[in-house]
């Protein structure tokens, strides 16, 4: 099976893009939000390793608002297109996202006030939009019968999901009763399921479609695609139950395979660059990369802060690099790849000609957006070695910038979106032709 | 990307790469001059580029545009789904033009008239036609060239390899 059975019958399987787009608005929405949660706790964020706060607060405005959001609207709509098996309905799209989102808020102011009720409440109502979203996406995966790799990736993903949505709201009861016996270690554990079990495992099955996808390239070799999912899966494993038996010779065996299947992946992915028919990918791409870089790194933190040799920061630098340096480096570069790409396919109207992908918005917001997101990760993450609050206070302000920079890219997308439809803002084919 | 087992099929591909590296080097010119900075009239690259473009523009439309809308369109409709031909067709209607009037810039340009408001219009043209051309050549070699290969029986083949090279000949 080629991976882009994406565009073969897309139009037809398109869902109405308020769908998937809601999802991807929210996610430059949450993302904001993040950076103005760090600039307020600036101080805060050297040495955090939990608890209720405006840091905390902070890291779930990124993996719940940005990460999972972004997985969520992306599922809907790239995994139907990519598998050809469309969605029994739609409702359950819209009761995901009006569990979801409103969940997330509440959630999220409840953690930023330590408010319990509202923490829990938050909580059961995300959980509910999610549990809605891996119903709906099982029985996508359930009835589709090609691109295993990427399905496996999927289905092994919302395991993750599952473990980590038990966790959070353990966690969540734990505030209030304090019953765990180890708060910490159940947080971490939860963390690396989020972060490397659900999302880690998106974006590696994801990568396999949209990067050969994006490149004009062959589908990714199947053995290191397969040794790299056979790698990573036992390393989350390993990981987690290092973790929660405090045992770091298991962290360390989840850390080598971690960094084994993060070896075969990339393997992959430069397989598809570099057989790839495109070769100038543009911008998206250098984040894209940015975030491969990011991911080894991570690792490689990992192991150094399991091992004490980066002090009392270690853990909090390897959290803040997790998702800050490797996701979201990933993740925005992804989503300035696919939100024009998703509009585009969803504006041809018969006689009406469509913008150009870069005639959609000003893509020097994105140059803007770019720039600002990796001054705000260095600084932060020197922040974080040097116990300095002013380093994180200057990166939040960069992240914020950048942060707006890139929704005020994905609105200036919407707007074109719209004008287009409404009958303004294309040419005619007529007028080209004269 | 797929591994087409039709020979036709792997003759639009080779089409189509070639479309891409030109349009990548069309693009790396482009990026050192911007549309108020048109390149020297005389210069190698310049002529050497303007030649190569005039002829797979030329043959991009003359031969491969109106082969799909001629022999394959109609065959993916009947198979398939109509509405990716039409989509595909209607991308081609804009794509046409665009590279219709590339060409007589780029012969204009060879012939020694490239002037700032010439040199504008072509760089204009160009970054338009790269990422409508990027784009379409996505979704063919993504999707319609792959179900194609799988759906057409293998006995067409012949005739339809006649078809592209007396179109490509002619």
């Amino acid at each position: 099976m080629f991976p882009g059975t994406i565009l073969m019958g897309a139009q037809s399987r398109l869902l109405p893009p308020s769908i998937p787009f809601r999802f991807f608005f929210a996610a430059a929405f949450f993302h904001i939000v993040f950076w103005v949660l760090v600039l307020i706790s600036a101080d805060q964020v050297p040495g955090f390793v939990g608890g209720t706060g405006p840091v905390l607060a902070a890291l779930h405005a990124l993996t719940l608002g940005v990460f999972t959001m972004t997985a969520m609207g992306a599922s809907f709509q790239l995994l139907t297109v990519a598998t050809g098996v469309a969605l029994r309905a739609i409702w359950p799209c819209h009761l995901a996202w009006w569990l979801y989102f409103p969940g997330v808020i509440i959630l999220l102011a409840g953690f930023a006030t330590h408010y319990h009720y509202a923490q829990a409440l938050g909580a059961v109502a995300a959980i509910g939009g999610l549990v809605v979203y891996g119903i709906v996406v099982a029985d996508v995966l359930r009835r589709t019968k090609s691109l295993k790799m990427a399905i496996t990736h999927a289905w092994l993903a919302l395991i993750a999901l599952v473990g980590l949505m038990v966790l959070g709201f353990t966690l969540i009861a734990d505030f209030d009763h304090g019953f765990l016996s180890d708060h910490a270690a159940i947080g971490l554990a939860h963390f690396i399921l989020a972060v490397f079990g659900f999302m880690g495992l998106l974006a590696l099955g994801f990568s396999t479609i949209l990067v050969p996808m994006f490149a004009l390239s062959p589908a990714v070799p199947d053995r290191q695609g397969w040794m790299a999912l056979t790698a990573v899966v036992p390393a989350i494993i390993l990981a987690v139950l290092g973790v929660i038996l405090g045992q770091k010779p298991l962290i360390y065996g989840g850390l080598a395979l971690g960094l084994i299947g993060t070896g075969f992946h990339l393997w992959c992915m430069r397989f598809a660059l570099k057989k790839g028919m495109r070769k100038r990918l543009g911008l998206s791409f250098v984040m894209i990369k940015g975030g491969w870089v990011m991911l080894p790194v991570t690792l490689v933190l990992g192991t150094a802060a399991t091992a004490g040799w980066l002090g009392y920061s270690g853990i909090t630098l390897f959290g803040f690099v997790s998702v800050a340096g490797w996701l979201l480096t990933f993740l925005l570069g992804i989503l300035q790849r696919i939100i024009p790409f998703l509009a585009s396919m969803n504006m041809n109207r018969k006689g009406r000609k469509p913008p150009t992908l870069s005639e959609m918005a000003d893509e020097r917001t994105l140059k803007v957006a770019a720039v600002c997101h990796v001054l705000a990760v260095l600084s932060v993450a020197v922040g974080i070695v040097q116990d300095q609050g002013n380093f994180v206070l200057v990166g939040a302000l960069c992240g914020t910038l950048g942060a707006v920079a890139f929704l005020w890219y994905a609105s200036a997308v919407g707007t074109t979106y719209l004008s287009y439809h409404k009958g303004g803002g294309a040419e005619t084919l007529e007028t080209t032709d004269q | 990307m797929y591994d087409f087992t039709l020979n036709f099929i792997k003759s639009l591909h080779e089409d189509h790469m070639a479309t891409l590296a030109l349009l990548e080097r069309l693009e790396a010119f482009l990026g050192r001059h911007n549309a108020a900075n048109p390149p020297a009239a005389d210069s190698t690259e310049l002529q050497t580029l303007m030649t190569d473009l005039a002829a797979l523009m030329q043959e991009e439309i003359s031969a491969h545009f109106s082969f799909e809308e001629e022999f394959l369109f109609p065959r993916f409709a009947d198979f398939a789904d109509a509405g990716i031909p039409m989509m595909l067709k209607g991308e081609h209607d804009i794509i046409r033009p665009i590279a219709q009037r590339m060409t007589e810039l780029a012969k204009s340009f060879n012939g020694g008239q490239l002037t700032g408001e010439s040199w504008a219009e072509f760089h204009r043209l160009g970054l338009e036609i790269i990422e409508r051309e990027v784009f379409h050549v996505q979704k063919e070699e993504m999707g319609f060239l792959p179900a194609l290969d799988q759906m057409l029986d293998p006995e067409e083949e012949g005739e339809l390899a006649m078809a592209y090279a007396e179109k490509k000949g002619g």
